[in-house]
């Protein structure tokens, strides 16, 4: 198994290589975005072919392909990554609300 | 919930991407960015789901030796937890202690086939409940921790009772009553008498009795005496290779020994040695947390003064008085005609080791031992050492503590407990010798 470094610097040089092949073919690189991570972690054992991990594939994949589908209807790059930034926060938001909810509820009665 | 390095790594990658993306209009580097945020926001609902799931999976059963005991007591708990987790996380399972109790032995935090198993002693007194299970899961992007605070994850609960230390009224047997102030006189009437040691008082020397018998008498004064009992740790050297299983037994063993001694309103003296070296003194610890926590961090200490078969000057005059048969001990062996058994030879030796021993001065070891020993008045004292090479420092320990009047009670590993460690142990004046 590669040290956490070593995954680190493939998803870099993934990430380089979508910026490359993105200026030949948007389709290309939106493909290639896909499969850089999944690859790459699914190499490293964090992510296996569990039913959940599929639902994560998947859910990842339609995202990465709504967003660049919003980039092309805009043809430039700013208001959709103020969106992006808002729905980062928006997921930072509701990721703390359901671990409030599950601290909630395994801390018993008072 | 937090990011892992490689998920903080990730965040960073993001936001690079979508600066370049912002600075030059690329496209596919907004994308890049884009994914990844998505990458690392579906994975945190993975993550949740996993955190949920084997939260709700996780039984804990907890047994304890005693649910009803004295302040200090040692209790021995047992945790068996169980759960079901999902590949590609790593979970982490800790026991919490209950609110006013101290670790003594093994870890709340170690399981070993399902189970958790580790001793505390409760200091404060009341009804203490366990505060619960503390989960920690990681994968490689997030890490979560989740307190179980649940009915069944903190049952039992402990009933702490006092450990009976209260002043008693009235008078004893001899007519003394308690008081809570230490007075700076002396009571007027003479226990006993008994020979001058290094670090007395020079006003209860006796001067009549020292003229009658030409050497050095002093009073011993009646009082109540103290049942405090004496905490020494014989730390290794350093420098040396040791057994660290043996040692961390050892400490165990000796926070196991003073953890019923404990009480707030009583503190207990704790000398530290290693070898030769008085490391540290404390004459009085009263608070008990603070001396458990000493015992569990004492490390090894690099030791600047060795002894080789090292013998006071008693029982060096001992050894060569005239009086005791030849004046020889058998530990000596003498060579067939070198050296004539009889008066004569004794006497011989005495008068050359006497004129060597009159100018012998004690050690630094001897003398700090003894302004150590000098204002304690106990009893009992307990010893808890790996006994490895050269014992002569326990030796002078056990030698000074006796003429004290204290039953020095040695603590051994079961390593150290060979035959030649016993035969050296057994010419000390031990009162027990226990194997831990």
């Amino acid at each position: 198994m590669l040290p956490p470094v070593r995954w680190f610097l493939l998803l870099c040089a993934g990430e380089i290589a979508v910026v490359i092949a993105g200026q030949v073919s948007i389709p290309a690189a939106v493909l290639l975005q896909i499969l850089v991570p999944l690859i790459i972690f699914r190499s490293s054992g964090a992510i296996d072919s569990s039913s959940t991990n599929m639902v994560f594939a998947a859910a990842f994949g339609l995202a990465t392909v709504l967003f660049t589908g919003l980039l092309l209807s805009f043809r430039h790059t700013l208001i959709p990554l103020l969106l992006l930034t808002a729905a980062g926060l928006l997921a930072v938001f509701l990721i703390t609300i359901s671990k409030y909810r599950i601290d909630r509820r395994y801390r018993g009665t008072a | 919930m937090d990011l892992t390095r490689c998920g903080t790594g990730m965040v960073l990658l993001a936001l690079v991407l979508a600066f370049f993306a912002f600075l030059f209009d690329d496209i596919p580097a907004a994308v890049a960015a884009g994914a990844l945020v998505f990458f690392l926001a579906a994975r945190g609902v993975a993550f949740l789901s996993a955190l949920s799931s084997t939260a709700a999976s996780l039984t804990v059963s907890r047994t304890v030796s005693s649910r009803y005991v004295r302040q200090g007591t040692a209790i021995e708990v047992t945790t068996r937890v169980d759960h079901t987790l999902r590949p590609s996380f790593f979970p982490g399972l800790t026991d919490l202690l209950p609110d006013g109790s101290a670790l003594i032995g093994g870890s709340p935090a170690e399981v070993h086939e399902g189970m958790i198993r580790y001793t505390i002693a409760p200091l404060s007194i009341g009804e203490h409940a366990f505060p619960g299970i503390r989960l920690t899961l990681a994968d490689l992007f997030f890490t979560a921790t989740l307190t179980d605070r649940r009915a069944q994850s903190t049952a039992p609960s402990l009933t702490v009772l006092p450990a009976s230390d209260y002043t008693l009224s009235g008078k004893d047997l001899f007519g003394e009553s308690e008081s809570r102030s230490i007075s700076p006189l002396p009571s007027p009437g003479i226990r006993s008498f008994r020979e001058y040691l290094p670090g007395d008082d020079p006003r209860k020397i006796d001067w009549k009795l020292s003229a009658k018998h030409d050497a050095l008498w002093v009073r011993e004064y009646m009082g109540r005496s103290d049942t405090a009992q004496l905490l020494i740790v014989d730390l290794p050297d350093a420098s040396l290779p040791f057994s660290s299983e043996a040692f961390t037994r050892l400490k165990e063993a000796a926070v196991a020994a003073i953890a019923p001694l404990l009480s707030p309103s009583r503190g207990i003296p704790v000398l530290l040695i290693s070898g030769a070296n008085l490391v540290s003194f404390s004459p009085v610890e009263s608070n008990p947390e603070k001396v458990i926590t000493l015992m569990r961090q004492l490390s090894p200490f690099p030791r600047l003064h060795h002894l080789y078969r090292h013998a006071s000057t008693p029982a060096l005059r001992r050894r060569y008085s005239p009086l005791n048969g030849n004046g020889m001990s058998p530990e000596i062996p003498l060579e067939a005609g070198h050296a004539p058994t009889g008066e004569p030879f004794a006497r011989s030796l005495a008068l050359v080791t006497g004129s060597f021993l009159s100018r012998r001065t004690p050690t630094t070891y001897e003398a700090q031992l003894a302004r150590a020993l000098h204002p304690l008045n106990t009893s009992t004292a307990h010893l808890f050492s790996l006994a490895g090479g050269d014992v002569s420092h326990l030796s002078l320990l056990a030698e000074q503590a006796t003429l004290r009047g204290m039953a020095v009670h040695l603590h051994i590993p079961e390593e150290s407990c060979d035959l030649s460690t016993r035969a050296k142990i057994n010419r000390c004046s031990f009162a027990s010798v226990e194997v831990v």
